[in-house]
């Protein structure tokens, strides 16, 4: 009997805490096996190299992940999230691909968005891959139970 | 090349929203060349008229269109890449080449800055051996002879008295009395154990060279608290005290944002000061408890360096008639390396599962506490500052979790005066990001290159640039630094700094002149050690020990300060002594050694 293979996601996250608790939702709950990025760049890199059956991407991040030598990780990327959409379209990468955010405004002054216009722009701009946004609050579990509904939904999972 | 040019332009002058067209069209450009970076198109000049290949190179190949490209590592390595671009642009752009010059001068001192930061953060943790070896020799040789002396008569590990032993007795008479008369029951093993301990203390706690010294001034003294609280004050979650064990300040940020009515601005308010109060808590614990030195069983501290009798015994056991004081004490410190590193890597645990766990919690609880009490309008005000906090906050953790590994060895490295003094700037900076700092050389501009000492040099001008911002009164600090550096003409003199700072009107000038006056008499008196290891305080007593590490071995000129206050100003002096190690060097360009 062929074991049936787990679910491969790319989580890219900066945000440590945050990450540790994506992860364990989805090995826990799914089974899957989580590759980490945490960064701009080390997202793409991961993207790159490999295939995976699902995307969850922070939106805000870091050009680089941080190091002893730039702690800041260089350039913050607000739409850190969205250039790696792009990515995946300028390299026909059609996995699905889901935002999971703490926060409800990207940007500062005329490039301030909202997280209900984003979600709406990123629908528009990559309709074969994006299949929505989640609101992450960290001290409550109700973001678990809308991702679940969402990836139900879009048949990722079963 | 026509289409990431053809972008820019579009971006340059009608609108930014496909920037990032331009990095992927780069990729795609060098790809269809075979080449990963622009710095590699230096073979194929001939092939691109020179105006579009210069406009590609200086418009296209900057730092922010090429670090979202994937070819690069890190900041460091854009950079890299864009100094070499830079480089070529001065042959390729000779009417701009200034403009190329002062790219590159600035790139190089960024790296220097930022290469001397990571030598700072890698060097928190450190032990002076060269002077404790010199120390210990000078100190403990003797009774480490008489040691030798005790094993040499075969008396090493007897316990039985010595009145007893009819051979001791029957050795030299003169020496035997002399034993038989001072030693009593188990004198040797003692000696030993106390020659150990000595070193052990030295090690571990000698205010000129010991762990405790650099552990203070590079961690404890203020240092730890700025870092950790950076992210919070950031944000504005987290007042300071009115006074010493007062109460907290109100958060007039939030309130006067937020517009609420008195009464929830009071709840507001009490949860924040309850949020600042549990984090500083949290901040002293982790000093008081963790970031001590434990010598003795009741003392508190991860620096543990507790001795056992067994361990003392294994390494009188390796010793022989024959061992050297060197021998003795290399071992000694193998024995206080391993508990250093052993030491490190459980604050290094304590930091990750037990201080980062807690400062998270403490915002969570916050968050919650805030939920409670103003609506979800307003809430969500708060919630973005709150969240971006808390990741920095994780960010910080991290940072400070890597200080608490063993020096790297830095003692040896050359650096510019100057890049020194920008690097000092830049750490206060993290903290306090108002405060700048001006140099002027007194007597011409001049390149001054100093060997060893970094560490301590960094540590000097933090200190005074922190006071500044502490003491100064001032709303925007600054700095006015003044070098005189010596022409050279004689092998040993000074280079003498000062620092000079405005006083705010608030300052009594008066009181804080006689302060002063005091410092400096207890300085001349030498009688500050107790000083240099407590955290608090102007770091006067920390800057003149630091200044020290300066004196060169074999020079009349010894390390000097001064400092009060002339004309309304602050001032605090500084020479560090040179001798000159290369007689052949330009006359603007020398070596301190």
């Amino acid at each position: 009997m062929i074991k049936p293979q787990a679910m491969r996601i790319l989580l890219v996250e900066d945000d440590e805490d945050k990450r540790h608790q994506l992860s364990l939702f989805f090995v826990d709950t799914f089974k899957a096996e989580v590759v980490e990025a945490k960064s701009l760049n080390s997202g793409v890199k991961a993207l790159f190299s490999s295939k995976y059956d699902l995307i969850v991407l922070d939106m805000s991040m870091s050009t680089f992940d941080s190091s002893l030598s730039d702690k800041t990780g260089g350039r913050p990327q607000p739409y850190g999230g969205r250039e790696i959409l792009m990515q995946m379209k300028r390299k026909a990468i059609s996995t699905k691909a889901v935002v999971v955010t703490q926060y409800d405004n990207f940007g500062q002054n005329e490039d301030l968005t909202s997280l209900y216009e984003l979600d709406k722009q990123l629908k528009l701009s990559f309709p074969n891959t994006y299949i929505g946004a989640i609101s992450y609050k960290g001290d409550f579990v109700g973001w678990q139970s809308r991702l679940a509904a969402l990836l139900k939904k879009e048949n990722i999972i079963k | 090349m026509a289409l990431p040019i053809v972008l820019k332009i579009h971006s340059k002058y009608y609108s930014k929203e496909i920037d990032s067209y331009i990095t992927y069209a780069l990729e795609d450009f060098l790809d269809s060349k075979n080449i990963r970076r622009p710095s590699e198109l230096i073979n194929m000049y001939a092939n691109y008229q020179r105006n579009q290949l210069v406009f590609f190179l200086r418009e296209i190949c900057v730092e922010s269109t090429m670090d979202t490209y994937t070819e690069f590592n890190g900041p460091h390595d854009v950079a890299a890449e864009r100094l070499k671009i830079c480089r070529i642009l001065c042959e390729l752009d000779q009417p701009n080449k200034d403009e190329y010059q002062e790219e590159i001068k600035n790139l190089i001192r960024q790296e220097a800055i930022s290469k001397m930061l990571v030598e700072i953060e890698q060097s928190r943790i450190h032990v002076d051996v060269v002077k404790l070896r010199e120390w210990a020799k000078k100190d403990l040789s003797e009774s480490f002879l008489r040691y030798l002396d005790f094993v040499r008569h075969g008396i090493k590990t007897t316990n039985k008295s010595l009145k007893d032993d009819p051979k001791a007795k029957a050795l030299d008479s003169e020496k035997e009395s002399l034993h038989f008369m001072t030693v009593p029951e188990n004198e040797v093993n003692a000696l030993f154990a106390q020659i150990v301990s000595e070193i052990r203390d030295g090690f571990a706690s000698n205010p000129d060279f010991g762990l405790e010294r650099f552990v203070s001034t590079r961690i404890r003294h203020g240092i730890i608290e700025t870092r950790l609280r950076r992210p919070l004050e950031s944000h504005n979650l987290i007042t300071k005290r009115e006074k010493e064990n007062g109460p907290y300040k109100s958060n007039d940020y939030w309130l006067s944002r937020l517009g609420l009515s008195d009464q929830i601005g009071r709840r507001l308010d009490q949860a924040f000061a309850r949020f600042s109060a549990s984090y500083d808590q949290l901040l002293r614990n982790i000093k008081a408890e963790w970031l001590q030195v434990r010598k003795r069983t009741e003392d508190k501290g991860l620096f543990n360096f507790l001795i056992s009798e067994g361990e003392i015994k294994i390494l009188s056991d390796q010793l022989t008639e024959q061992s050297t004081f060197r021998e003795l004490f290399e071992f000694v410190m193998r024995m206080l390396n391993e508990k250093l590193t052993i030491s490190l890597n459980e604050i290094r645990n304590q930091f990750i599962k037990s201080g980062k766990k807690e400062a998270l919690d403490l915002i969570n609880k916050l968050q919650r506490s805030i939920l409670t009490i103003v609506d979800l309008d307003t809430y969500s005000e708060l919630e973005a500052e709150i969240n971006i906090a808390r990741t920095d906050l994780q960010s910080v953790f991290d940072q400070v979790i890597q200080w608490f590994v063993p020096s790297q060895t830095v003692g040896t490295t050359s650096y510019d005066i100057v890049v020194a003094l920008n690097v000092a700037e830049a750490i206060v900076k993290e903290s306090s990001d108002n405060f700048s700092s001006k140099i002027n050389f007194k007597n011409g501009d001049a390149s001054i290159e100093v060997t060893g000492g970094l560490p301590s040099f960094i540590d000097i001008f933090v200190n005074i640039f922190e006071n500044v911002v502490k003491r100064s009164g001032l709303l925007i600090p600054q700095a006015d630094i003044e070098i005189e550096a010596p022409n050279f003409e004689e092998k040993a003199g000074l280079v003498k700094i000062a620092v000079i700072n405005e006083l705010g009107d608030d300052i009594d000038i008066d009181t804080r002149k006689g302060d002063l006056i005091r410092r400096k008499s207890l300085l001349e008196k030498e009688d500050y050690k107790k000083a240099v290891i407590k955290e608090t305080g102007s770091g006067l007593y920390k800057i003149n020990r630091s200044l020290k590490d300066f004196k060169i071995v074999g020079s009349p000129i010894d390390p000097f300060l001064d400092f009060g206050i002339e004309k309304g100003k602050y001032f605090i002096s500084i020479g560090i002594p040179y001798l000159l190690i290369d007689d052949q060097t330009s006359s603007n360009e020398n070596s301190i050694g």
